[in-house]
């Protein structure tokens, strides 16, 4: 028997009771019992969720460090980038000072 | 040999050195790099969503929880009203209002753990959603920062470029003749071996 079905079977027998017009104290704690258990089953309800520490997230810790690497790497082509233009300028005002026509 | 001659030798030998980066590699950082970062947005989105559909349930429950705590509350009050109405000593009323009180510390006690344990769930939720949201943003920048050098102009293209320009070349159709160069020169090679191994 499922909690649920443990439920309705309490709701069955309450409703037994309220059609048979018994109001006493063993109605209120079958009443009692039945809305703790519902508590209990919402409660339940959110328990799948601790499956969440199961989960494992990719390992990205390297990833952090090698970025930077990469980025260092744009950095210093951009500087060899910027020394190769200035040599190639240097080089095409000198052949053109030589009278190389270009 | 003229200078003219010199550079175009120079414009087709740098290539088989360092050739620039191809345009299919470029075209597939970039377009790689901007679905990365669309599919990103996406699934914050998605777990904003999931996110307050969670806090809508746990909302619900809540409100439930306290409701039933109520009525519980009710239900044991009538409980000890009677109880009381039957009580013949001071002893027994005692005995009744202190069931009563007992009782009701235990269903709120109960409620407190119950109420904690659904909002420190869905909190796990939250964690794992948000990890999950940075991990996946630690590859987008890792993608970005590939793509950033993949497109830049490197010392070589630069190189190329200029000599080119100075014969009047295009780079493109440079790379490209060089690329088709290499695959026939790469089909020659497996001919050969191919014919060796006959013999």
């Amino acid at each position: 028997m499922t909690i649920q079905e443990l439920e309705q079977q309490l709701q069955d027998t309450l409703d037994k009771l309220d059609d048979a017009g018994i109001d006493d104290a063993s109605r209120r704690k079958l009443k009692i019992l039945i809305l703790q258990l519902q508590n209990e089953i919402l409660t339940e309800s959110f328990n799948t969720l601790k499956d969440m520490d199961d989960v494992s997230v990719v390992d990205t810790s390297q990833i952090n460090g090698l970025v930077a690497q990469v980025e260092t790497e744009i950095a210093n082509e951009k500087a060899r980038t910027a020394l190769v233009e200035k040599i190639i300028g240097l080089a095409k005002t000198g052949l053109r000072a030589a009278g190389v026509a270009l | 040999m003229s200078i003219r001659q010199i550079l175009i030798t120079v414009c087709f030998l740098i290539p088989c050195v360092g050739c620039g980066t191809p345009t299919a590699v470029r075209n597939l950082s970039a377009v790689q790099s901007r679905t990365m970062e669309s599919y990103q947005q996406s699934l914050k989105t998605y777990f904003n969503v999931v996110m307050k559909f969670a806090d809508g349930q746990v909302a619900a429950a809540n409100a439930i929880i306290n409701s039933n705590v109520r009525e519980m509350t009710d239900l044991q009050k009538e409980d000890a009203l009677d109880n009381l109405g039957k009580a013949k000593t001071p002893e027994d009323r005692s005995a009744a209002l202190n069931n009563y009180t007992k009782a009701i510390l235990q269903f709120r006690s109960t409620a407190e753990g119950q109420l904690q344990s659904i909002s420190e769930n869905v909190n796990k939720l939250r964690a794992k959603q948000e990890e999950m949201i940075s991990a996946y943003g630690e590859l987008v920048r890792a993608q970005k920062a590939l793509d950033e050098y993949i497109q830049m102009k490197k010392a070589d293209e630069v190189i190329l470029d200029d000599l080119a320009q100075l014969v009047g070349i295009n780079q493109e159709k440079l790379t490209q003749s060089v690329t088709d160069i290499a695959q026939i020169s790469q089909t020659i090679q497996t001919d050969i071996k191919s014919l060796q191994n006959q013999k």
